[in-house]
């Protein structure tokens, strides 16, 4: 019962991300039904008029009756088509937002969401789900209304010729909706397990194209062609019993097309014999049954169809309803008043209950100094550069930063990250040095600013030397710029956001002595009165530093 | 770009036809089914219409003699219906699978940089929706057109029978209708095109911020990244109502050009009829007719949209297949034996499409056994240099031997084979640590995997943890430090356990500490092969057998480090600036 509502609630909800622009579409839609039935009946009309004709013998006036006929079918012909452009507008809007909103999803997630869950299954909700829910906005919706409205539109002009015989062919029409309706809840179940296997494949998908590496150096693109051959056969056999279903639903269909053309000739020859219809008025209503028993026996077809892509609308809801990152960890509204600009204070962390990492670690960071976290690797030392970003709630202590509000964005605001792997966007240099800056938008930022940071990070030098300078839009996997090269524009980055705080998680690892002199030649510049905090193994780096603190 | 990749070979079969004729005895079988079907219902409605003249001629109908003919068709039609279904659809499913298969194999086969050319993005949009598209064409296009053919064909022979003159008036139409769709469909393909374009980029998009959510997160970066992907979006939807416009204009075309020869030739039954040539009855069977042949000829006509519209999705999927495959020829095992240089370089030059030249004129000559190291500053070209070696990139000049043998006779496969390579970003697959450090090799004991895992310091940290070796890593699961991650590539490569070591900057993210374990492990595991380092860290390498010094691309020196030193020359000079730095 439960379960029920449930199903019922999903198919508002997602008709209800329409908005205000439901009543549009749904306008497009009864116009282009309307549109469809009129042009119809005025097709069946044309027809009685020259059998009629035929029967009678009377010709007289009968090209001016058709010539007014055909006019009004040309005329429903465009009424349909504005209906259809309307609904199709307003489909693909809901589209539009239903991408962006699962979108706009996945990138509000906790940190762990994105350890938990592999990139594939989100792309596969993108570009899979989202397609097939927009399939109801597209098609699905439209041919089952259209189906229902238009069998009531035929129905009117049946009833008017012969409502007995119209009623007869009713009652068999819809217990062949009621047959069809079993298929319903096998459809919906396949439409589910097929997007879970779509995921899959999408999962295998990606990891060859994110090991290319791998692939070449190692034997392992056997095995990952298999893993892909594996989720592809599995989705293949999804396809086939979604197909076995379908055909079953469609020989039901064909038997009910035969049957209720039996049933018609037979009900049709007894009304005649009884003179209790024309020959004429059988004709008509063969015609306009002729459709109506499509459109009915479409009734049947096309509520599966839409419930299994309800199956997917349930993912993208599902997907919707996770939770996302919180605004921020504590509950009190903590105004720092100490004068340092970092405060941890008895912090306790684990990744999801694994070894304990952080146990009891407490310290403070004078504002304006430069502080060397050292300690083995795998400390916790990129641990607690994660921590102070919010990445993850400690699950005892605190962290203040000095000026922070109470949000978690307002703490990263203060924080100038340079990550230890230097992650470069799709986009041109220019832009992706440009994302420091926070609150405008990276064309916004003037050149100069994006120039001097990067001379800042002694990286200007080698950008001029690129064929497209500042507009080189680095490769898939940024080959064409080595790790140096990366990480200084990661630098030059930071350098931009100009934040109080100096976050450097091993920064200059990948970096040549050469660079790396002058990078910490840089970062002196730019640390000055600046509380840097440096996750550091060299000597030279943790030289640099007034204060060092060994974690772990 | 060709003298790039000059070790590739062009495969330019197109995969669809293949495919498809492979399987098509089930889309055969599907026209003979659906013929089959169609036949039944024109008996049934041939039965039909003889009722309705008798009925019409006032005579009785009996109507059990008809019911037992009708109700074997029903019958009949039920199973045919059935069996026409599934062999539709499974002629696409089929198809879709094979062609999913065949192209994920291709992947695995493309050359190191080819995504470059075409984003992830774009590869997992044609995997997708270019993919649903072309299942639709197998499943609803490719059949209908067929049985549409099949079908007007046997209708014809029926009008044969009934009048020429009917022939002749609804074919009349037919040019018409096939200039309107013609033109229709090129600006609906025009449109397709551009749809599919921007969705490779929205998907890519999406690729783009999952990768690097934690500088978007710690930057703050959220409404920039959407902002970037609802212009992805909204051009989407965009490009979507222009493609409606079209195909709903195109539809209200065949509506009325096919309508326009149905009136025609209603007329001209009635006129027939008033001349007394043909009976109403006659007329009546014809009408059924006629809406049987006419429909079927407008979405002939008019399947042209779909058809250029799935030809969009079809020329997508096949850009993938053009791609040219890394060539597959050579020799496929090395003799390592014998060769008294492992490693042979005569004045190779390298640069990237159009760029200057990365390398200029580097020759090398290394010995098996030997510890080469590489330096020079950042951009010089030091990592280019394991990249042509594993031929990722094909030198632009001059001559590659390896253990004797020439590059260009060499298949890819045993290249390779050759290097175990530890490069500067790791890559961990969503696996267990295990099959992460195995990464394919096949019958490797534990033994082994633990062995390397102890020498590259990495055991006692995988033992730590809840699941040890089965603990996973990579997309999903637990997160590692660098210096874990290059440790576990470390054991990797051990275990590969081929005659040259290729290490791409070994201990860059490795903290001191560690640093000492992980060279003392190298010095172990090099003993008897050849090793070469690209180091930034001039203390890493002191023991080397010779340096190459790197300077803009050329080999500026080279000897060891004592001669360098001596030479006071450029590596000198790096070597004061760090021994000054780390001091």
């Amino acid at each position: 019962m439960h379960k029920e509502g449930k199903k019922k609630n999903l198919f508002f909800w997602f008709m209800g991300l329409m908005g205000k622009r439901l009543p549009l579409y749904l306008l497009g839609i009864m116009a282009s039904t309307l549109g469809m039935a009129l042009r119809n009946i005025a097709n069946a009309e044309i027809v009685e008029t020259i059998v009629s004709a035929a029967q009678s013998k009377v010709v007289d006036g009968i090209c001016m009756q058709v010539g007014v006929e055909f006019f009004f079918f040309v005329l429903s012909a465009f009424l349909w088509r504005a209906g259809i452009m309307q609904y199709n507008i307003e489909g693909k809007r809901g589209i539009a937002k239903l991408e962006k909103l699962v979108f706009s999803k996945a990138m509000r997630f906790p940190m762990s969401y994105y350890e938990e869950h592999h990139s594939g299954d989100f792309i596969s909700k993108l570009i899979y789900d989202t397609e097939r829910a927009g399939d109801i906005y597209g098609s699905r919706l439209r041919r089952l209304s259209a189906a229902v409205l238009s069998a009531l539109l035929y129905l009117i002009p049946m009833y008017s010729y012969s409502p007995q015989l119209t009623g007869c062919l009713l009652l068999i029409s819809i217990l062949s909706v009621i047959v069809n309706s079993i298929f319903i809840k096998p459809m919906k179940g396949i439409g589910k397990r097929l997007a879970v296997q779509n995921g899959r494949m999408t999962e295998a998908l990606t990891n060859i194209l994110g090991g290319t590496e791998l692939i070449k150096t190692f034997p392992i693109g056997r095995v990952l062609g298999m893993e892909y051959r594996t989720a592809n056969k599995a989705a293949c056999d999804m396809q086939k019993e979604g197909s076995r279903v379908s055909a079953l639903l469609e020989s039901f269909q064909c038997m009910f097309e035969l049957l209720s053309a039996l049933i018609f000739l037979g009900l049709g020859v007894w009304f005649v014999a009884r003179k209790l219809v024309t020959l004429g008025e059988l004709t008509a209503i063969y015609t306009l049954y002729g459709t109506f028993r499509y459109v009915f026996s479409d009734i049947g077809k096309y509520l599966p169809q839409m419930m299994e892509c309800m199956a997917n609308v349930e993912r993208l809801y599902d997907f919707l309803q996770l939770e996302e990152e919180a605004e921020s960890y504590t509950v009190e509204n903590m105004v720092s008043t100490c004068e340092d600009a970092v405060v941890m204070e008895n912090i306790r962390f684990s990744y999801s209950g694994d070894r304990v990492i952080l146990k009891d670690f407490s310290m403070g960071i004078k504002s304006g100094t430069c502080v060397a976290l050292v300690g083995e690797s795998g400390c916790g030392k990129s641990t607690l550069a994660k921590l102070l970003l919010g990445f993850y709630p400690p699950e005892a202590g605190r962290i203040v930063v000095a000026g922070e509000g109470d949000t978690l964005a307002s703490r990263r605001k203060l924080i100038s990250y340079v990550p230890q792997e230097p992650y470069l966007y799709g986009v041109s240099i220019a832009e992706n040095i440009a994302y420091g800056r926070e609150g405008v938008f990276p064309e916004q930022v003037p050149m100069e600013d994006i120039i001097r940071a990067a001379k800042k990070a002694n990286a200007h030098d080698f950008i001029m030397k690129l064929p497209e300078g500042y507009q080189t839009v680095p490769g898939e996997r940024g080959n064409t710029l080595s790790g140096g090269e990366r990480q200084r524009i990661a630098i030059a980055r930071a350098v931009l956001r100009d934040a109080p705080i100096f976050l450097l998680d091993e920064a200059t690892s990948a970096l040549d002595n050469e660079s790396e002199q002058l990078i910490n030649q840089a970062l002196d510049r730019v640390c000055e009165g600046r509380t840097t905090i440096m996750i550091a193994h060299r000597p030279s780096t943790i030289a640099m530093a007034e204060e060092v603190i060994v974690v772990g | 770009m060709d003298d790039r990749r000059a070790g590739v070979v062009r495969e330019s079969q197109n995969l669809f036809w293949r495919l498809g004729i492979t399987y098509s005895p089930l889309l055969i079988l599907y026209i003979l089914l659906a013929a089959i079907l169609n036949q039944v219902i024109i008996q049934g409605n041939d039965t039909i219409a003889g009722a309705m003249d008798e009925v019409l001629m006032g005579r009785q109908v009996v109507f059990r003699d008809l019911m037992l003919p009708l109700c074997g068709m029903v019958l009949a039609g039920t199973l045919v219906a059935y069996g026409k279904s599934i062999c539709g659809s499974y002629y696409s499913v089929i198809m879709q699978r094979e062609m999913r298969g065949t192209l994920a194999e291709h992947l695995l086969q493309l050359p190191f940089c080819y995504l470059d050319e075409k984003g992830a993005g774009s590869i997992m949009t044609r995997f997708s929706s270019d993919m649903e598209e072309v299942g639709r064409f197998f499943s609803e296009v490719l059949p209908g057109v067929l049985v549409n053919l099949v079908t007007i064909l046997s209708v014809t022979f029926y009008f044969l029978e009934l009048d020429r003159m009917l022939i002749v008036i609804l074919f009349l139409s037919y040019p018409v209708m096939l200039i309107v769709a013609d033109k229709m469909s090129k600006r609906l393909a025009a449109i397709v095109t551009h749809y599919r374009t921007k969705m490779d980029e929205r998907t890519q998009i999406a690729y783009d911020s999952i990768q690097g959510i934690v500088v978007g997160r710690s930057y703050n970066l959220y409404p920039v990244i959407k902002r970037r992907m609802d212009a992805a979006i909204d051009e989407i939807a965009e490009n979507g109502c222009k493609s409606t416009r079209i195909s709903s204009m195109a539809w209200v075309l065949k509506s009325v050009l096919t309508t326009i020869p149905v009136i025609a030739c209603y007329l001209f039954g009635l006129f027939e009829v008033i001349s007394g040539r043909i009976t109403v009855g006659e007329m009546l069977a014809f009408t059924v007719l006629l809406g049987r042949i006419i429909y079927p000829i407008g979405d002939v006509v008019f399947c042209m949209n779909d058809i250029r519209t799935s030809g969009v999705a079809f020329k997508r999927l096949q850009g993938i297949c053009e791609l040219e495959r890394e060539r597959k020829c050579g020799v496929a095992s090395l003799d390592i034996g014998g060769a008294d240089t492992v490693i042979c370089w005569e004045n190779v030059h390298f640069s990237y499409e159009k760029e200057q030249e990365i390398l200029k004129d580097v020759s090398l000559r290394i010995k098996p056994g030997e510890t080469v190291a590489f330096v020079g500053g950042s951009g010089e070209g030091k990592s280019t240099i394991l990249r042509l070696l594993l031929g990722f990139y094909e030198k632009t000049q001059g001559e590659y031997r390896l253990f004797g043998k020439r590059y260009e006779e060499i298949s890819p496969g045993a290249l390779r084979s050759c290097f175990s390579y530890v490069s500067q970003n790791v890559f961990l697959l969503p696996k267990s640590i295990f099959d992460n450090i195995v990464c394919g090799k096949e019958d490797v004991s534990m033994d082994v995997v633990v062995n390397a895992c102890k020498a590259a310091n990495i055991h006692e940290y995988i033992m730590s943890l809840p699941e040890g070796y089965d603990t996973m890593v990579g997309e999903r699961g637990i997160k590692l430090s660098g210096g874990e991650r290059q440790r576990i590539a470390i054991a990797r490569a051990l275990v590969k356990d081929a005659p040259i070591l290729l290490l791409d900057e070994p201990t860059a993210a490795v903290d001191t500490f560690t640093e000492g374990g992980i060279q003392q492990a190298l010095n172990n595991v090099s003993k008897g092969k050849t090793v070469l380092i690209v180091a930034h860290r001039l203390s890493t390498i002191r023991h080397a057998d010779r340096i190459y010094v790197l300077d803009k691309g050329r080999i500026a020196e080279m000897g060891k480090h004592e001669e360098l030193l001596a030479r006071e020359g450029i590596y000198a000079g790096l070597y004061g600036k760090e021994a000054g730095a780390d001091a």
